[in-house]
């Protein structure tokens, strides 16, 4: 079931994927999961904006950047 | 933590397969000249920011995928127009820019060449990790406990150096540009 993601309030990973595929999300305060790279709660601090605002953003210490469904994107093979 | 391995966690899929993106922390990409001007509490604040990349066994060279005025701000400079690359998905050019530090947790990079190529299309990771970036180390990626993992014998330095080589004569005018 979808929930209401509010800028600024904390949610699980999965209330984040379900409501929010194939976004860019900028995220504070994550609590890690079963390791370093899977989150299980985060503060979801900025909704609209752009992956490049968001690296921004982190250069200025203020958010974590994240793609919320990678797994719909296959990486077949990358450009190189 | 065996000391003699360098470990990064890898998320897992929703089916629970792990997949090669790996979250490496942000603070890596800021040149020392940036670090000098920052704010001390900013710095350790970034140390705690992760950012996705991809693992990428089968790459040459590492590709930045987000925007070039990103990857400026982050120290690299502009170092070479019109780098040709090419893969599985097709071929396209980026600009070559020199980073003059990346430290990928223990491994520590000086200038490093890495090539934007921001029309990529929807990619959920900022940066392309090649094989070679791991040249002369073993490195294994567990599915098992979700982690690459990166063994360092006695003697190995932490200290890499990126270079690309032709198997014939150990030059090659697209990848010249990588080894110094």
């Amino acid at each position: 079931m979808k929930k209401e993601i509010i800028a600024g309030n904390r949610y699980t990973w999965q209330d984040i994927v379900d409501s929010l595929p194939d976004r860019w999300l900028g995220l504070s305060d994550i609590t890690w999961g079963l390791n370093e790279a899977t989150i299980e709660s985060a503060t979801v601090k900025y909704l609209d904006k752009t992956k490049d605002e968001l690296a921004q953003l982190m250069v200025q210490g203020e958010c974590s950047p994240i793609y919320t469904t990678p797994d719909n994107v296959l990486q077949i093979g990358a450009l190189i | 933590m065996d000391d003699q391995y360098i470990r990064f966690s890898i998320p897992l899929m929703e089916d629970k397969n792990a997949r090669p993106i790996a979250m490496l922390p942000i603070a890596a990409f800021l040149s020392a000249e940036i670090q000098k001007t920052m704010d001390e509490a900013i710095l350790q604040k970034l140390m705690l920011h992760k950012i996705p990349v991809l693992i990428d066994t089968g790459a040459v060279i590492p590709i930045w995928t987000g925007s070039k005025s990103v990857l400026e701000s982050f120290g690299a400079q502009f170092y070479k127009a019109g780098v040709p690359v090419s893969g599985f998905g097709g071929g396209t050019v980026g600009d070559a820019y020199n980073l003059p530090n990346l430290t990928i947790d223990r491994l520590s990079y000086r200038d490093i060449k890495i090539v934007a190529c921001a029309e990529l299309g929807v990619v959920p990771f900022f940066m392309i990790i090649s094989a070679t970036m791991f040249r002369g180390l073993a490195y294994e990626v567990d599915i098992m406990k979700f982690n690459l993992n990166i063994r360092m014998n006695p003697g190995d330095s932490y200290a890499r150096k990126l270079k690309v080589f032709n198997k014939a004569d150990d030059t090659f005018t697209n990848l010249s540009l990588f080894n110094d």
